[in-house]
């Protein structure tokens, strides 16, 4: 096998490895914004909280880090209820921007609190299999990233189960189409919102965890992740679990490869001139509906 | 009726707009904004370097926030990547005055025009999109404008550019000061002009609009390259008062958040409401920076949180004085207003 | 209203008087205070250097305090110095060094962590004829400016890189092949094209030469393109966040080569907590270590310094402490040689300096950087920063080359 060859496949293994990470970040984003119409610019903050979550459960009480993804999850489920309910609900009729503005003094709030809580240390999570790897032929597929795209794809799995098969997933999808109508119908919109919001908070918290495993961990590093998730949801679609899985495993890819054949100072004009292509083409993205949600 | 009494009526109807149409209130503004011109024409020689750079870094915000609220406010279209703009303006002076060896008063045009063309050109792309979208496009453009200047040799790439070394300060301070007033200046002539009508009926309803027989898309295109042009004078302005920059340092995101929060706190659809913001929040931010070293941002997020639930429609609504009660009743209203309208 | 209103001159009545107070006990005390302006990050990117920094600048007042202050001619003067956090940010470093300058009224400037921040305040200090010892600014930008007034304690960019690849050079067997990696900002690129330009006069071929995004979390494909290539030699350039991604990412896609080296990382605490086993082998160039042996006034031995720094803050200081330490050190020699706080005879004093120190030579060239201290190379050998080049300062010998991942499972 040529070696050009080689560094494409093992790029395209890299690319869909960390594009697990990504969609994982992408799926709450995509929820929120998809159904509550929020854009959550502090996505990446909490996503950082997840990490820290999986740092210290690890650090403290020797917990495998893949084990401590529930309870980083349930921790930032009820976080975001609390949230939704005590304070986003002030402004979720607001105009997007309001919203925008809110999240964003969440995410100076808890980067900020982070950083006076935990300092700016640079923190990771280093376990036993944490070097190991699989040799598939001349490609290396690293142990931990395997994992964590085997988690994205059970997350995934899990959200879109919830979200077509349960009474709740229906609720929240009627909410999200017409919400005086669902309320007409006698679902406690306010309810089903906090519980929106606390189940893409619980994504992040995953996500965090997942995140932890494979990067350096510090207060700052959310922004990136927003970004990320930002460019998934729009590659992908708003409120589609495949959307966000999809998405997020594309701008793994696209990153990648720009990466590899540009160099890495090339990453985000590649990503994000094809999304502003995709904006323009398709401006619903690959699985998201037609239909504006609210404008 | 006959028809000449038909035309009678006909004739008494207004006039078309006059080239500026003068709202309610203007006189009282104008005298608001050339007391505090006044003012500021004045204050170098009476206070130290410090506070001249403090209020100059002022300005700058206040030519941000106003604007933004060309596009953002009064055009309804959230531009998050008003950076790109700063940005080009930065490095087109830059270049200009270290390559070009143009005084800074040719380059700084230079810069505005060239932001001004690339709004036209990536406007007629960007602005075909609605909200949320135009939102991440534009943030999208500046992070791709951004990288861009960084992987090019004529920017000095990563490693940043240095301007000439100017004199003294005071030439930012009033080079700042003009720019805010022609801000000001745009913001209370755009809706004023038959675009401004086109644009408010945009705002208002887009598709309508465009039954009515406006062609949305130039309009649109208008107000973006005015504000691209502006974005593109403050940051000309910064590169050469902070002598160095490097493509993180211009092409920032916080500019533009800062701007909006400014915007948007003092009242997005008025024209001295931004600028009045960017005093109020700016002066704040450095308050809080000298008394905690550690935690003046967990304030300032607190503080936006706060703002953005209990005033959402700006400092310049919840300070209207309604008839028949007192200030403090008339503050407690429209907070309670703004919650219950907000709310689910 | 009334209460508030009647409020007010009381407090401005106290204020009055603490102030009062407050001035009297200071007087009573007959000692001066010499206040010293550091805009130092406390927050943003460069948080964790900053306070390394910020140490080394305690460590240094606290000592010269301890006997006594800062004599210069008839006066003796107490050390404080004046912490603004800069956010990371150049601007707001620029803005508060003019604070520092103009509301502080401070009489010198310690310098700021960074190279952006320093060009910026450099300028500021030129404009006001302030003297500025730059204690962690490297980059060579800053003294080409023509600038008087600003001084650099610390060896320049350039020097990160020849002192590692000096140091790969003289193992053996000698390495033919290097990669380079760099952060795209001022002090890495610099760094960055002196390993370039060192290799390239040194008949080491360069292979790999590419620029990643400033805190980049992902460098799987840079480090799968340097592993296609096949380099002895990895030199990555950048600070601690993308230290901690390039070795992770050079376990986990097996990279192998015979030496690492960093720029910034291997030196602070955190890389070997958070790597683990993954760290060792690692060499970084240092501005200083522990080991080297030299003996100044104030703090005495290197050996000395080191033990009154672990003494205070529990652990081994890195070369981000002693730079500051030594930045403290060179002004307080400069105002005893000028005999007074005088700016400009305090300048002058700065631009006559030389001598050793714990920190090594401290000498200005004519541009206002010290390019006379020789820079040392280190290496992580098991879990600590030992000194492995050049040979006269050497705790230990290098381990070298570094074995294959698989063999080191």
């Amino acid at each position: 096998m040529s070696p050009a060859v080689q560094i494409a496949l093992q790029n395209a293994v890299n690319g869909l490895l960390i594009g697990g990470t990504y969609a994982t970040v992408g799926l709450g984003m995509s929820l929120v914004w998809g159904v509550l119409n929020v854009i959550n610019i502090a996505h990446g903050a909490f996503v950082m909280l997840g990490a820290y979550t999986t740092y210290w459960l690890f650090t403290l009480y020797g917990i495998d880090p893949f084990a401590t993804l529930p309870i980083a999850g349930a921790a930032l489920f009820v976080l975001g209820y609390g949230l939704q309910r005590v304070v986003v609900n002030q402004v979720i009729r607001a105009s997007f921007l309001i919203t925008f503005l809110l999240t964003f003094g969440f995410d100076l709030l808890i980067t900020n609190g982070a950083l006076a809580v935990w300092t700016a240390d640079v923190r990771a999570v280093t376990t036993a299999y944490s070097g190991r790897a699989l040799h598939l032929g001349p490609v290396i597929v690293p142990a931990v990233r395997l994992m964590t795209l085997a988690v994205a794809l059970l997350v995934a799995l899990l959200l879109h189960l919830l979200m077509s098969r349960t009474r709740l997933g229906t609720a929240i999808r009627a909410t999200a189409s017409d919400q005086d109508a669902a309320r007409l119908m006698g679902i406690p919109i306010g309810h089903v919102y906090a519980l929106t919001f606390a189940i893409a908070l619980a994504t992040a918290g995953i996500a965090g965890g997942l995140a932890g495993m494979s990067f350096p961990i510090y207060p700052a590093m959310g922004a990136n992740f927003t970004f990320i998730g930002f460019v998934v949801c729009v590659l992908g679609g708003l409120g589609s679990v495949a959307g966000a899985l999809t998405g997020g495993l594309i701008f793994g890819l696209l990153t990648t490869y720009a990466a590899g054949w540009l160099g890495p100072n090339y990453d985000y004009i590649v990503a994000f001139s094809a999304l502003i292509l995709v904006l323009l083409v398709r401006p619903a993205g690959l699985f998201g509906r037609a239909a504006r949600f609210r404008g | 009726m006959t028809r000449r009494d038909a035309g009678a009526g006909l004739r008494r109807e207004p006039k078309r707009p006059a080239s500026l149409v003068p709202h309610r209130g203007d006189a009282r503004g104008l005298a608001v904004a050339a007391a505090a011109l006044v003012v500021a024409l004045v204050l170098p020689g009476l206070l130290n370097t410090y506070y001249v750079r403090i209020i100059t870094g002022i300005f700058l915000f206040g030519i941000l926030a106003s604007a933004w609220n060309l596009i953002g406010g009064y055009t309804g279209y959230p531009d998050f990547g008003g950076a790109a703009f700063i940005g080009i303006g930065a490095y087109t002076t830059g270049i200009l005055m270290v390559r070009a060896h143009l005084p800074f008063p040719a380059a700084l045009p230079a810069g505005c025009l060239l932001a001004a063309a690339s709004a036209v050109a990536m406007g007629a792309l960007l602005l075909r999109l609605r909200g949320h979208y135009f939102a991440i496009a534009t943030l999208g453009f500046m992070l791709v404008l951004r990288q861009l200047t960084a992987n090019l040799e004529l920017t000095g790439g990563g490693s940043g550019m240095n301007l000439p070394p100017a004199g003294d300060f005071k030439v930012f301070y009033y080079w700042m000061l003009a720019g805010l007033a022609l801000a000001v200046l745009a913001g209370f002539a755009l809706p004023r002009t038959r675009a401004g009508y086109a644009i408010a009926a945009i705002r208002e309803n887009q598709d309508a609009a465009q039954v009515l027989g406006i062609e949305p898309l130039p309009f649109k295109i208008l107000a973006y390259a005015a504000n691209a042009f502006l974005f593109a004078a403050a940051g000309g302005i910064y590169a050469y008062w902070l002598t160095f920059i490097d493509p993180p340092t211009v092409f920032n995101i916080d500019f533009t958040v800062q701007a909006v929060v400014m915007a948007l706190f003092g009242g997005p659809g008025t024209v001295l409401g931004p600028a009045a913001g960017a005093v109020i929040l700016k002066s704040l931010d450095v308050t809080l920076t000298n008394v905690s070293l550690f935690l003046h941002n967990v304030f300032f997020g607190a503080l936006v949180c706060a703002l953005v639930i209990f005033a959402p429609r700006g400092l310049a609504e919840l300070f209207q004085a309604r008839p028949g009660s007192g200030r403090a009743a008339a503050l407690r209203a429209s907070i309670r207003e703004a919650l219950q309208e907000n709310r689910v | 209203m009334v209460r508030s209103k009647s409020r007010v001159p009381i407090a401005i009545a106290a204020i009055i008087v603490v102030g009062a107070l407050g001035v009297t006990a200071g007087a009573l005390h007959g000692e001066e205070i010499l206040k010293l302006g550091a805009p130092l990050a406390a927050t943003g990117a460069d948080a964790r250097e900053g306070a390394l920094a910020k140490q080394g600048y305690d460590l240094w007042a606290s000592a010269v305090n301890a006997r006594g202050g800062i004599k210069a001619g008839p006066h003796t003067y107490k050390v404080q110095i004046v912490y603004y956090d800069d956010q990371s940010k150049p601007q707001t470093s620029a803005e508060l060094t003019d604070r520092l300058i103009t509301q502080d009224r401070v009489a010198f400037l310690l310098g700021p962590y960074g190279s952006p921040a320093t060009f910026a305040d450099a300028g500021i200090a030129e404009k006001y004829k302030m003297p500025m010892v730059d204690s962690n600014g490297a980059a060579a930008k800053i003294f080409e400016q023509g600038y008087k007034y600003t001084f650099g304690v610390s060896s320049p960019a350039a020097d990160y890189a020849a002192a590692m690849l000096q140091c790969a050079a003289s193992l053996s067997p000698r390495p033919a092949t290097v990669a380079i990696i760099a952060a795209d900002d001022l002090f890495s690129l610099e760094v960055a094209n002196g390993a370039r330009d060192w290799a390239d006069r040194n008949g080491m071929r360069v292979v790999y030469f590419q620029k990643y995004p400033v805190g980049a979390n992902d460098l799987s494909a840079p480090f799968t393109a340097i592993k296609a290539a096949g380099a002895d030699v990895i030199i990555e350039s950048g600070h601690l966040q993308e230290s901690l991604v390039a070795m992770r990412q050079a376990q986990s896609l097996e990279v192998n080569a015979k030496f690492f080296g960093f720029t910034v990382g291997p030196t602070t605490p955190d890389f070997v907590k958070a790597l683990g086993p993954a760290a060792e082998y690692v060499f970084a160039s240092s501005q200083w270590t522990p080991d080297v042996k030299y003996n100044g006034p104030l703090f005495g031995t290197t050996r000395q310094y080191s033990e009154a720094f672990t003494k205070r803050y529990g652990f081994e200081p890195d070369y981000h402490a002693a730079n500051g330490s030594a930045g403290g050190l060179a002004l307080q020699l400069a105002i005893q040689n000028a005999g007074g706080i005088d700016r400009q005879k305090v300048r002058d004093a700065l631009a006559a300096l030389d001598l050793v120190t714990f920190y090594g030579r401290i000498k200005f060239n004519d541009k206002g950087y010290n390019s006379y201290k020789p820079m040392v190379t280190v290496q992580i050998q098991h879990g600590k920063v030992v000194t492995v080049w050049p040979g006269n300062v050497a705790a230990a010998k290098a381990m070298y080359p570094t074995p294959v991942w698989t063999a080191r499972k």
